[in-house]
């Protein structure tokens, strides 16, 4: 399953047994500070594809004979780049969304995606398989934050996108950064509990 | 294990077991059918929680009573007037996830009852942190309505430094706090039968003891009533026993344990002066929890380079528990010597 | 004195009221990684502050001379040139001048360098300093407060592995609750959300 190279394994790692944030434990940062409620996630992985994808895109045209050293400055360069067109357009769009975001925009330029796994597994592909990978990893990352700030906003504040759905009981603790890590602790656990609970259905 | 380490854990939960029952009494005599009513919920969802854990993890649920004592230390830390819904969750997070979530009884990292009152007051923080008075006339209802409730004795000291309570009332906690915190009198002889029982760590008690008293002393002009104030509020008292001292937390070894009260002490200090917060203690203790596992870890090292030293290689590999009998060992052989 | 006490102040803050990861999730990526391993956890912890404290002092020079009403569009470029800058020229000084630390710490400089806790920290910095002294010492605080969140999660690694801790939750589900938990604790120290 780890080394299933097909498009099928790709898809299937990038957003079930290798899920960015619900397995692999990349980007917390942001989701667990600022995906306090729906629209707000809608925001955060707006900025994250935005600047995850194109970054990634344009990194993988740096030539592998560059020393590394200079290869990973050039891929933050790149971001911070990158950073500029999609700061000015989200802006433009979604101005008091953005303004909530703070410093966690910007930080998407050094996050686990373009630092690290960009080398370790991204680049060693070929370009189809990488876009496809990207792609994929992108839209796991974004469901499963999308799905935790849903949770998280009918336990912290008892709604979802803003309306009321009359939960009994709210608990405001899920509503700070402390909160966030044990809610994303819980959901990290619930996944992997799932997903071996269909690999032990499937083996019967 | 063996059957001598089943029985001395056994003892040790029966000791505080019984202790925890008195003070539960207690709090029955001030506060009525409302305290039954709220320990009753912390108990018996902990015990149910336990139970669903055990059999949900396939594991076969022994009939130990450490979720009791969970369940009987939340309890007596909720505000009389907490709606139940938050002491039962407060039950579900001290169990789930700061028990079985690590891997039940003897697992944990924190302490259970001080992780799950945490999270329940930092949720609900007006219910959790006003209460009622002592004899008060409280209704069986969820929710209490805010007319009868006041803030804490706690927080009063907190902003003034000083309070207008007598010598007696501070003793036998009759001011408005926590359901089972407050009667020191009472927590002093819990302490002495537990340290005699030696069912709580002496040295921590008495490390924290000393550098807290020393700290209050100094902080309030040398007013005695003030350091009596001081440990009489934000379950302070409580915490040092039942909460820094529980077995399943606290280090193994008498060094560790010394300088586990050390860090206890310290982060009480900080947390009383810097940020005024009304628990301390429950802060406290979450945050030394982690430090008493490296302590112990650190006077293991240390032992066996002891033990290379003297050419003991054999007895290195010894666990925690016996660190002390190697330590004696090396002492014996140093007078033959 | 009052100096001296205004400076154990700001690194008291720095390092446990608003630390990085507990406070502000800051790096908390980095630290997942690193926690795995206790033995670089010194030289690593070192090579972070080290870091902070120094583009601490740069990006207030670089502050100084950059003031518009479009810095957060820019200044993350500014940043990041800044940061490579210093990676480059601290591997070059390692490299000439000590070639034994240089091939112990080269496999994770780089993690140590680009993450969001350095990155994050000169973000916060410019936004809440205003001296040099308190750049410096803001930059320091926040580089040993990650190392000390750091020490504090690879001390309980064993526990948070161990084959006694359920299936579903040990590893990485056990240690966001476990940063969670301590999160919570260090928070009563603020008693609020910090502001990004």
């Amino acid at each position: 399953m780890a080394n299933d190279n097909s498009c099928k394994g790709i898809i299937k790692n990038a957003l079930l047994n290798k899920n960015p944030i619900l397995v692999s434990g990349m980007v917390i940062a942001p989701v667990v500070v600022m995906a306090n409620n729906f629209w707000d996630a809608v925001t955060l992985i707006a900025a994250f594809s935005l600047i995850t994808f194109f970054t990634l895109l344009i990194s993988s045209f740096v030539p592998k004979n560059i020393v590394y050293t200079i290869r990973i400055i050039l891929y933050t360069l790149i971001g911070a780049l990158v950073y500029v067109p999609s700061v000015i357009m989200l802006k433009y769009l979604m101005p008091d969304e953005v303004e909530t975001l703070g410093i966690f925009f910007p930080l998407f330029i050094t996050s686990s995606f373009i630092i690290s796994r960009s080398e370790s597994i991204f680049f060693m592909e070929t370009k189809g398989k990488m876009l496809l990978d990207i792609i994929f990893c992108i839209i796991g990352y974004d469901a499963a934050v999308l799905l935790f700030a849903a949770v998280r906003e009918i336990l912290a504040f008892g709604t979802i996108g803003g309306t009321i759905i009359g939960m009994p009981v709210q608990l405001s603790a899920f509503q700070n950064p402390f909160g966030g890590f044990i809610l994303l602790g819980l959901m990290a656990a619930l996944f992997r509990s799932i997903l071996l609970f269909v690999k032990r259905l499937r083996q019967k | 294990m063996n059957s001598k380490e089943v029985k001395t854990k056994l003892s040790i939960m029966t000791d505080m077991l019984i202790v925890l029952i008195v003070i539960a009494a207690m709090s029955v005599y001030y506060y009525g059918l409302r305290a039954v009513a709220v320990i009753g919920v912390t108990t018996g969802v902990c015990v149910v929680t336990d139970f669903i854990c055990c059999k949900l993890r396939n594991k076969d649920y022994e009939k130990e009573i450490s979720a009791l004592i969970t369940g009987l230390t939340l309890g007596l830390m909720m505000s009389a007037s907490v709606p139940y819904y938050a002491a039962a969750i407060a039950a579900v997070f001290a169990i789930v996830v700061a028990k079985h979530a690590f891997g039940g009884h003897g697992c944990e990292i924190f302490n259970s009852a001080a992780a799950g009152f945490l999270f329940t007051a930092l949720c609900f923080p007006q219910n959790m942190l006003t209460y009622p008075k002592a004899f008060s006339e409280i209704p069986i209802s969820s929710v209490v309505s805010p007319d009868i409730l006041s803030s804490s004795f706690t927080s009063t000291f907190l902003v003034t430094k000083s309070a207008d309570l007598s010598l007696i009332d501070a003793f036998i906690g009759k001011f408005s706090g926590p359901m089972g915190t407050g009667f020191v009198l009472l927590m002093c002889v819990a302490a002495v039968f537990l340290m005699l029982r030696r069912s709580v760590s002496a040295i921590t008690f008495f490390t924290e003891l000393a550098l807290l008293g020393a700290y209050a002393f100094f902080k309030y002009d040398k007013d005695i009533m003030c350091v009596l104030y001081f440990f009489s509020s934000g379950m302070l008292l409580f915490g040092m026993i039942f909460l820094s001292c529980d077995y399943s937390i606290i280090p193994k070894t008498r060094s560790s344990r010394f300088i586990y009260g050390v860090v206890f002490a310290a982060c009480v200090i900080i947390f009383h002066s810097y940020s005024s917060t009304e628990n301390a203690a429950i802060y406290a203790v979450i945050i030394s929890s982690p430090i008493g596992i490296e302590l112990d870890r650190r006077a293991l090292s240390f032992a066996d380079m002891i033990n290379k030293r003297k050419g003991l290689l054999k007895k290195a590999n010894k666990p925690l528990n016996h660190i002390s009998e190697t330590l004696e060992i090396l002492e014996t052989n140093e007078q033959e010597k | 004195m009052e100096l001296m006490g205004k400076i154990m102040m700001t690194a008291f803050v720095a390092v446990f009221v608003e630390n990085t990861i507990f406070s502000r999730a800051l790096g908390t990526s980095t630290l997942v990684v690193i926690a795995r391993s206790r033995k670089n956890l010194f030289g690593f912890g070192l090579s972070v502050t080290y870091i902070t404290a120094l583009i601490s002092v740069l990006t207030y020079f670089v502050d100084t001379l950059f003031i518009s009403s479009n810095r957060y569009v820019y200044m993350p470029l500014v940043y990041v040139t800044i940061l490579g800058f210093v990676y480059i020229i601290t591997l070059l000084c390692m490299w000439k001048f000590t070639p034994k630390l240089f091939a112990r710490i080269r496999k994770y400089i780089h993690i140590s360098a680009f993450n969001c806790a350095v990155l994050g920290s000169m973000f916060l910095i410019s936004k809440y300093c205003e001296t040099l002294s308190d750049y410096f010492i803001h930059g320091l605080g926040i580089g040993l407060g990650f190392v000390f969140a750091v020490y504090l999660t690879a001390i309980v690694y064993d526990k948070i592995y161990s084959e006694k801790a359920p299936y579903a939750f040990r590893g990485y589900p056990l240690m966001l609750i476990y940063i969670g938990i301590l999160s919570m604790a260090f928070w009563g120290l603020s008693g609020h959300t910090l502001n990004y």
